[in-house]
Formats: C-alpha cells, structure tokens, sequence
C-alpha cells in the first residue's frame, strides 16, 4: 500500500474543527481527486500527510512506513504543492531550483535545471527575484519544486489556481505521465481539470472523507455531474 | 468631505491595532512583564558594580555620554518608525487597499495616509522628547533642529531603501559543485546575509561602523566602559542580521520542511552562520581595540571579543522559544539575556562559564520545535 491511513485524527480545539478519525488506502498507480467546500479540512488532510503538521492520534504510513517528518529517505519519494505557496522573496526561480536539486542530492544540474525550467516556461524570468515574479510565476516554481524528482507520491493542493490555460495543459499532461508505480493526489475545485486525468474521486466534508460512488466508471461528463451532486444535491436544486 | 471621510478611516485603522493588541494581549503582557521583571533583576544585581564603574567616569563625561546615547536613540527613531509608515502605505491587503477597492476617493485616501503617518510620528517623537530627550541631555534650539532633521532623513533613507527596486536579475547565487546537504543550507543563508537581504546587510554595516567609532572613542581616552556598551550594540546588530534572514526563511520554510531538513540540522545551520559572525567580528573588535588602547590592559580589552561574540551566539538557542518568524522578540530576548552575561562578563571573567549553561540549557528547551513554528 502506497498511502494507509488509520485512525487518523485532528482537533482544532479554538474553532472546534475535527478532522477524522480517517481511515484510508491508495495504491500507487492511481490519481485521486479530492473535492471539499472551503475549510472542510482537504489543505489539513495533506499537511498531516506530508507531515507538515502533526495528528492527535492515528497513523500515516507512506511506501509501508511510518510518517517521520525528517526523514529524508521518505520525503524524497513525496513531492507537495501547498495551497498557500511562499516563496523567499530574494532569491530567483533557477537559485530556488539549483537549491532544491541540490539538497536532495542531484549530479547532473545544469540538465535537469534546463529541462524544469523549460517544462514550466519559467526560463525566460530564472533570474529574477521571486517577489518581482507574479502569484502564476511563482506557482509554476512551485510545481517545479513538487515535480523536479519526480515522486512517488505527489500532492498537490489547488495547482490549477493562478495558471493560465497555456501551462493548466503544462500540468494535465504531466499528471496524465504519471506511472502506474506512482500515486497522485490533486484538491481542486475545478471539475473539468481533475474528471478526465483522475481515476478515484473522493471528498472531505467535515472533517470526513468519502468515496463518489460511479466516479471509476463514469464518462467526463458524468464525472462533472458527480462532482456537482457533491455540493448541491438534487433534492436542493433549483430549476433555472 | 472628503477630511472626515479620511478621518474615519484613521478611526478604523486605529481601532484596528487596538483590537489586535487586545486579541494578541495575554503573550504581549507575558512578554512586557518578563521584560521589566528581567531588567528589574538587572538592576537589582548589576546595581553596585554599575554605580562604581559610573563613578569612575567624571561628571561631565557622564552628561556627555548620555547625551550621546540620547542622540542615537533620536536618529533610530526615524528609521524604526519609517518601518510602521511604509507598511501604511504599501502592504497588501490593507485598509487602504480595501477603501480603494471601495471606490473611497484617492485624495481622502492620500489625506487619511498622511494624518497616520503624522499621527504616528507625533507619537513616537513625543514619547522619545517625554521620557529620554528631555531627562538626559540639554539641547540648544539649534541642536533639536539638527538632530530631529538628522532622524527624519534616516527615516526617509528607510524608506527609500524599503521601496520595491525594479525588476532586474540575479546572478546565482549557489554554484554546482556537489557538497553535502548541511553545507547547501548554510550557503544558502550565508550568501543571503551577505548578497541579498538588505536588511541583514544593513544591520552588519552599522555594526561595523559601531566597532569603529568605537575605536574612534578609545583613541580620544573615551572611558572603556563605552567601548563595552559600543560592543553590546554592536554585537545585537550582529545577531539582528541572521535573525532577519531567519524571519525570511520562515516565510518559505514549507520548502525545508517538505525537503527533510532536521530540527537539528537547521540549528546547526544557524549555528556555523552564527559561530562565523561572532569570531569575525568579535576579532575585529579586539584589533581595534588593542589598537587604541595598546596592550594596556589586555586582558580587559579581549572582553570587547567575549561581549561582541556574545549576542549573535545567542540567536541559534533562542531562535525557536517564541516566534521564530518576529525578529522584533527574538531581538528582545537576545538583547535582554546579553545585557545581563555581557554585564556579568565585564565585571568577572568567571561569569563566562554561565554562557555554555545558559546556550545548553536554552537549546534543550527549544528541541524540535522547528516542525512546531
């Protein structure tokens, strides 16, 4: 199992928030689409997973081992795009790249530095500074960063915002590259861009997940249906 | 009119510190009460040493030295409220941008701009002339002109530095050659500190000045405690510049995480960056000094190195106790725990075995929290 979940739990005693207990099984070779209103806990779903914050209670298990934050043998199989991204303001895309290649212990730099920045189109602005760059500049380093070691395991909260569509098609065709050795998981809240690459659907309603029944078999338009059945259900439907 | 529109929005933007002042209240009184209880206990203990030391200085050189830290407080001023002024001005979102987007007119928006900006210049020279100007120095007319002017050009000087620069390119800033991942952290800060951040630059520039006016001082048979004094400053100005890098880091430090970077090793980082600005700056300070002062006293002119040394070693086992991403409390705490070993250090040699036990017992304090900040 590539991705286990059990019992996993976290409380956010100030708002009263609860995500979970969650339990949850992926192998790798699939590509799950995760839907959920705003707040409904999918960014704190990947940061327990990424081990970017810590769970109450519970167990994650990644390539059958247990989460440890700092473990670099683990990480370097998981690639992440957070929601919120930040980047240091001073530094330029290709310093940003070289040191990322760096720490995770790359030979060949100048190749793969060449080839990142082209797959993202981001070679024309490599050498400006971050914070001069606009919020779809830097959200293209963003996924450079997520996908330059092309992990295992890749999640991606919200990649489609602030793209336009030129690299939107950038990163279907990368996510549609995927092997069937590796297991990817993008929240959107844009149908379309997830119903044609993604093969499970699941969504996190309060603090809940569940499985969109039909999703595997449904065609894209059916996968759109579904999706909206998610947030408005018949019964509340209004006719127009 | 547009006047009580713009006035409105000082009202609003007022309440809107108040408000946050009273929602952050509980850790801002922790921190002011810990403060003044520290400073309390500096006093308490520090009292007979300090009124010997100042005893030994003459009066006049008293009045002077005090007027001279009365006059660099004033030229700080400027600088440290331009920060507030631009943040004003600039920052995104804000309630200027919003009353903007609100389709609030651009002159009572410029008119509400300039009467905060006014307001809180107002504020914080009142202050500075109540309780400091006034109590420790005398001015001439022409002199209060000078110097006010003097600080509001610092100010302006802040933020003409602050100002975005327009778009232009970096050369890179880390080279190709495989090194271990330890090495890749620390070149990475390093060469920010030194390359790009201005404002760790800045803060390093100014130390540097400080040593040498220091110098300038012993040279002209200034009593040594200043040069002590000059030290400390300059020494929290040396630890200012890896906590402002820090304060950047944390900006992005979704990146470090997510790369498997230790608690452990991003100290250690912070530590070797730390280690290399105390003994360079620590050994500056002790040839200037040694070469004003002769070899006199030596062994009292190679505390300038202990007391210089002293506050950036103190960043790395304070930097994840309270909020790693606010330099302001790191600054405090560093400048609070420094006053009282660097004091103890002038006064005995022997108060520099505290320093291992309080690094030691701070950095057990603060373990693994760099995946909690």
């Amino acid at each position: 199992m590539t991705l286990h979940l059990e019992d996993l739990l976290k409380q956010f005693p100030q708002s009263g928030f609860t995500l979970g207990p969650l339990n949850l099984d992926l192998k790798a070779g699939s590509r799950l689409a995760l839907f959920g209103k705003n707040g409904a806990g999918k960014t704190t779903l990947f940061q327990l997973m990424t081990g970017h914050m810590t769970a109450d209670s519970g167990t994650i298990e990644i390539f059958g081992q247990r989460m440890n934050p700092s473990s670099f043998e683990l990480k370097k199989r998981i690639g992440y795009l957070p929601q919120h991204l930040e980047l240091p303001r001073w530094v330029s895309a290709y310093d940003l790249i070289t040191y990322a290649m760096k720490l995770y212990q790359f030979d060949d730099l100048e190749a793969r530095r060449k080839a990142v920045l082209e797959r993202w189109d981001a070679s024309y602005y490599a050498n400006k500074p971050l914070g001069a760059c606009s919020y779809g500049m830097q959200k293209r380093v963003g996924l450079a960063l997520a996908t330059l070691h092309n992990p295992e395991l890749l999640i991606l909260d919200e990649p489609f915002s602030g793209l336009d569509l030129f690299h939107i098609r950038t990163l279907e065709d990368l996510l549609a590259e995927r092997s069937d050795s590796q297991l990817t998981i993008v929240s959107t809240h844009v149908a379309s861009h997830v119903a044609k690459l993604c093969d499970r659907a699941m969504t996190v309603n309060q603090g809940r997940l569940e499985e969109v029944e039909a999703w595997n078999s449904a065609t894209f338009m059916e996968r759109l249906d579904l999706m909206e059945e998610q947030f408005f259900p018949k019964q509340q439907r209004k006719s127009p | 009119m547009s006047i009580f529109r713009s006035l409105r929005l000082v009202g609003y933007h007022n309440k809107q510190f108040f408000l946050k002042l009273r929602y952050d209240l509980g850790r801002e009184l922790v921190v002011l009460i810990s403060s003044v209880v520290l400073l309390g206990l500096f006093a308490y203990i520090f009292r007979d040493f300090l009124n010997d030391k100042l005893r030994a200085i003459p009066h006049a050189e008293q009045v002077s030295i005090a007027r001279a830290f009365a006059t660099v407080i004033l030229l700080l001023i400027g600088p440290v409220i331009a920060a507030p002024i631009h943040s004003l001005w600039r920052d995104e979102p804000s309630l200027r941008s919003f009353a903007f987007r609100s389709g609030e007119s651009p002159a009572a928006i410029k008119a509400f701009l300039l009467i905060q900006s006014l307001i809180l210049m107002a504020f914080a020279y009142f202050m500075y002339w109540r309780f400091i100007g006034i109590p420790w120095g005398k001015w001439s007319s022409e002199s209060v002109w000078l110097w006010q002017n003097l600080s509001l050009a610092l100010g302006v000087l802040r933020l003409i530095l602050h100002r975005e620069k327009p778009a232009k390119t970096f050369k890179p800033l880390l080279d190709d050659r495989a090194s271990t991942r330890v090495h890749t952290l620390f070149a990475w800060r390093w060469k920010q500190i030194f390359l790009r951040n201005r404002l760790a630059k800045l803060c390093l520039g100014i130390a540097f000045f400080l040593q040498l006016a220091s110098g300038a001082l012993l040279l002209l048979h200034a009593p040594f405690p200043l040069a002590i004094l000059i030290a400390m400053g300059s020494g929290l100005l040396i630890a200012c510049a890896p906590s402002f890098q820090l304060q950047e880091d944390m900006r992005a430090i979704w990146f470090e995480r997510q790369i498997a970077c230790s608690h452990e090793e991003y100290v250690a980082v912070y530590q070797k960056i730390c280690v290399r600005l105390a003994v360079g700056f620590g050994l500056t300070a002790v040839i200037i000094g040694f070469a004003t002062r002769g070899f006199l006293h030596p062994e009292e002119t190679l505390k300038l190195f202990v007391i210089t040394a002293l506050f950036p070693l103190l960043l790395p086992a304070v930097m994840f106790q309270i909020a790693a991403e606010r330099p302001s409390l790191q600054i405090m705490t560093i400048a609070l725990i420094g006053l009282f070993l660097g004091t103890a250090i002038f006064a005995h040699w022997g108060a520099v075995a505290l320093l291992p036990i309080a690094l030691t017992y701070a950095k057990q304090y603060q373990q693994n929290n760099f995946y909690r900040s």
